[in-house]
This record gives structure tokens, sequence and C-alpha cells, in this order.
């Protein structure tokens, strides 16, 4: 299923931009899966070092791989469920709407639509080192629907797609006037 | 003493591989059905896809022709009457 389907898009309607998280912000989860897959083996050399029998010994050995098997896997599934979450999580603008995907966990789900029109006021935030480096921020958009605040959290770019909201909120209230 | 027969500890790790393979699932579920599949999310899927199967690969290389039957023998010393004990 592609977003097309996902937003159910109506036929005069053109996705805009569809905006992730800024892929920076997911490096830290990368750096702590790489030195956790390392930690069984500076565990094994403590071991080795140690109690150097303990890993010869028949069923102590078979355990050692089973659980050194079972840590890896759930690392995996661990690392994989975070990304999905993490990669999810979209914005998508078209010139009718606004629609925010927000991945929680595994098993929910929440989507937020906002027609442009109804957008009073949207603020956007860099703070930081690494955002100002990388030029990612927060979008608080205010609303005048049943969601009165929305908040989208390290999306790249967030001034210029600030700018591009408000004008397309303006362009789409003029439809709603003069309609 | 405790004797706890090694192919119960396969039997867990089936177990696990059956919760592994269901969540792998439903992950790979949610990148299909919202359109998520691009080269970012390849690579990580590639990756990830790769590590598990070399783990389960090597699992088997290092585990295979063990005896299963064997015990795991914990507390050796319950069960053990005073007497053997000197008191």
């Amino acid at each position: 299923m592609d977003f097309i389907r996902l937003i159910h898009k109506k036929n005069f309607e053109k996705i805009l931009h569809i905006t992730r998280r800024h892929y920076v912000t997911f490096v830290p989860v990368v750096f702590l899966f790489i030195l956790l897959i390392l930690v069984p083996i500076g565990v094994y050399w403590l071991i080795s070092q140690l109690y150097p029998n303990l890993l010869i010994q028949q069923p102590y050995y078979q355990l050692l791989v089973l659980f050194i098997s079972l840590y890896y896997l759930s690392l995996c599934i661990f690392f994989y469920s975070y990304f999905i979450d993490f990669y999810l999580d979209i914005l998508i603008v078209t010139n009718d709407r606004l629609v925010d995907i927000d991945q929680k966990g595994l098993f929910a789900r929440t989507v937020c639509e906002i027609e442009l029109y109804q957008i009073q006021d949207v603020t956007s935030e860099v703070e930081g080192f690494f955002p100002s480096l990388f030029g990612y921020g927060n979008l608080v958009i205010q609303t005048a629907s049943a969601i009165p605040k929305l908040l989208v959290h390290n999306i790249p770019f967030p001034h210029s797609l600030r700018q591009e909201l408000l004008d397309l909120a303006d362009e789409d209230k003029k439809y709603h006037r003069d309609n | 003493m405790l004797d706890i027969p090694l192919y119960i500890f396969l039997f867990i790790y089936f177990a696990f591989l059956f919760v592994f393979v269901f969540f792998s699932t439903v992950n790979l579920l949610h990148m299909f059905q919202t359109g998520g599949i691009t080269l970012l999310s390849f690579i990580i899927t590639f990756v990830i896809g790769t590590i598990a199967i070399y783990t389960l690969f090597l699992t088997w290389y290092f585990l295979q022709g063990t005896d299963w039957q064997q015990t795991l023998k914990l507390f050796p010393n319950w069960g053990v009457s005073s007497h053997q004990f000197g008191i």
C-alpha cells in the first residue's frame, strides 16, 4: 500500500511533501546497536580469561551458544522495531490537508488530519548544537480544528516548511472564502 | 540435585524463534503497508536480516552434533544427607 491509499487521497489532491524525522536523530541508536553487538565479544574474552575451563565443558558451552544467539536475535528485533517506530512517523502535506502519522511501537498508530484552512499559526524551533548543524527541529501547528495543537518533532528544514504551510493555508483559506 | 535435560533449553530457544519470526513479520508488514520501502529501509532490513541469518547459521554450526539428552546439573549438593558432610 502506498501513501495514496494510506491517506485516502482525494481526486483533486496533490501530495506536496512527505517528511520523516531527520536521519541524524537515528544515529545514536545505531551507535548503541553497534556497542551492544560488541558486548558478548567482550564478555567471552573476560570469561575465557577468568574461567578458561567453563567454555569447553559440555552443557555450559551449548547453553552459552544458545544464550548468545538469543541475545543477538533479540538485539535485531529491538533495533528493527525501533527503526520501524522511527521511520513510520510521517508528515504528509497535500494542497488540501496535512496528515500526521505517528507510529507508537508495533501495535499502535495515530493518524491526525488537519485541513489547511484550519491552520492558524505555525511555529518552527531549531534548538541545540546538532539541530542547528544538521538543520532539523520541531514544528508546532496551532489549528481551529478538534486538534488545537500539533507537535511534529525533529523534521528537516522546519523553517522553510513553516513558511510553506502558512502560504498553503492562506491559499486554502482564500479558496474556501470564495466558494 | 536438580537435573534439567538440555533439550528443554532448545525448546525455549524454538519458542523464542517463533516470537522472533512473528515480530519480524509484523515489522515487515508495517513497512509494506505504510509505503516505507525506500533505499534506507531496504538497507536497514538487509543488514538486520543478514545479522539474524548469520546468527542462526552460526548457532546451528556450533551446536551440530550436540547430544540434547545430556543434563545440566543444578545445585549438586541438594539431597545429600547431613552425615555425608560429617555432621
